[in-house]
């Protein structure tokens, strides 16, 4: 892998539309290498459109979006990249195992398939067919996807909704096992506290506007001049952008 | 490449352990034609003698060839091309898969269909040795691609159910309509000028000049040709609007 300086993705004045819908306005963002940020902000705040410019799904109206120095398809096409999208399917008649070993095979250094299934808790189920797996078990798997490949950067789109709160603490237990070796993580969420617990930096979308980012603590005392929760600070934010 | 054969590999292994899938390609052209030949009583088929392999067999292609259709359609419509796409592999080998696997499938049924015919065929006039049947194997799968093709436009134009429900309008027009066990001869001028234009009696043209029931005319394979042309065509364009959005 080359560590090349600079930022790892760049979105310039980006503008995306879906009819009269402007579902991102002039959003201005910078990703550094080896950070965990949380996307957060309500539905419809431009979250998952975010998330699909980065990842070359769709494409800008206006302005550039930059993924390791050049366009997102180039990132993606050299697996320097993982995700894991917002209801995603998966295959069915596959086994766990070898629709992991299918992923693994696509990028240049992948994790072993013995790691993966370890990360994700799947070795029980390795040599189960992909429609016999429990939910939490698909989303598990779902995840092992977006890791098998050993990517630099990892993308979750609001990677714990069908979670319970056990489920949902593991599954962070999970990504911050692999975080630790300096792989860089964005997530999208409207879960306030697990932007507060994961990330250590927090970017506030609203109305497809960058309303607030910064550290959760930082956010915490920037919003109110004292220490709120983030819950406070976030609708403070959010109402500053109504305003 | 190599990522390419492993995702075929794949999609090869999961449509071959489906049961079903395997029983509704493979076994039903070879029940029916087992069950009309024994019915027949020892009848030359009006079609000519080997008539009714022919007919099976392009039925069974016509089955195996439209198999594309229904679980491409559910895959993007589940998002697993989607997930595909964030992913160094081309999603175009998603449907390149599908398309070779329904080849995969269109090859042993065709076989199986004349190999029984190559067994208990004398009583429909059947007189090929096995290379010539052989032949007639490989010749009418090569004239299967176009339906395989049409499979995929069906998969890429149409979402889960509606592409289930497209595949299954397709394989009714193909099998009732596209001179499988009616020749063209025997229908009225206009559905006859349908039928001809229908890549299913392409397939079936192909087989009956194996037999010797009728010479292959150039028109045949310019309809196959138009065919696999077409649908390739629209399916690239279908394609094109899946992945811009």
């Amino acid at each position: 892998m080359t560590q090349a300086p600079g930022p790892i993705a760049t979105f310039d004045q980006v503008t995306r539309r879906y009819g009269s819908l402007t579902a991102l306005d002039g959003l201005h963002l910078q990703i550094e290498r080896g950070q965990t940020v949380a996307l957060l902000g309500p539905n419809g705040a431009g979250k998952t459109t975010t998330v699909e410019l980065l990842l070359g799904l769709i494409q800008p109206d206006a302005g550039r979006v930059r993924l390791f120095g050049g366009p997102p398809a180039r990132a993606i096409a050299t697996g320097r990249v993982g995700a894991m999208l917002q209801d995603a399917g998966l295959p069915q008649g596959v086994r766990v195992a070898e629709l992991i070993g299918l992923i693994r095979g696509l990028y240049p250094e992948p994790l072993s398939l013995a790691d993966a299934l370890r990360i994700c808790d799947l070795e029980d189920v390795a040599e189960r067919r992909v429609e016999r797996v429990s939910g939490g078990q698909r989303q598990r798997l779902r995840l092992a996807l977006a890791l098998a490949g050993n990517p630099e950067l990892l993308v979750l789109d609001e990677p714990t909704a069908a979670l319970d709160v056990q489920a949902r603490r593991a599954f962070w237990q999970r990504v911050r096992v692999w975080v630790a070796a300096g792989r860089t993580v964005l997530f999208a969420t409207h879960r306030l506290e697990e932007a507060d617990a994961v990330a250590d930096r927090v970017i506030v979308l609203h109305g497809g506007r960058l309303v607030a980012e910064g550290t959760p603590e930082r956010m915490k005392t920037r919003a109110i001049g004292q220490t709120a929760s983030l819950e406070e600070a976030f609708l403070h934010f959010i109402q500053q952008g109504d305003a | 490449m190599t990522s390419y054969l492993s995702y075929l590999w794949l999609e090869a292994k999961r449509q071959w352990r489906d049961r079903e899938a395997i029983l509704f390609r493979l076994g039903i052209p070879t029940a029916v034609y087992l069950i009309l030949n024994a019915t027949a009583q020892d009848r030359t088929p009006s079609s000519g003698p080997g008539g009714r392999m022919v007919a099976l067999a392009a039925f069974g292609a016509v089955i195996s060839g439209l198999a594309a259709g229904p679980s491409l359609g559910e895959e993007r419509a589940n998002g697993w091309l989607r997930q595909l796409r964030v992913t160094p592999l081309r999603p175009s080998a998603a449907v390149a898969a599908k398309v070779a696997v329904a080849m995969s499938f269109a090859l042993p049924s065709i076989a199986l269909v004349t190999a029984m015919a190559g067994l208990v065929g004398h009583s429909e006039g059947i007189a090929l040795g096995w290379a010539r049947l052989a032949e007639l194997v490989g010749l009418m799968w090569l004239a299967t691609a176009p339906i395989t093709a049409v499979g995929a436009l069906i998969g890429l134009t149409f979402a889960a159910q509606a592409a289930q429900g497209a595949t299954t309008l397709a394989f009714v027009v193909l099998w009732l309509a596209g001179g499988i066990f009616t020749p063209p001869a025997s229908m009225p001028d206009a559905l006859a000028a349908v039928a001809r234009a229908l890549p299913s009696y392409g397939v079936v043209q192909v087989g009956e000049h194996v037999t010797g029931a009728s010479a292959l005319s150039p028109s045949a394979l310019a309809v196959l040709a138009a065919w696999i042309v077409g649908a390739t065509a629209l399916a690239a364009l279908a394609w094109r609007r899946v992945v811009a959005r």
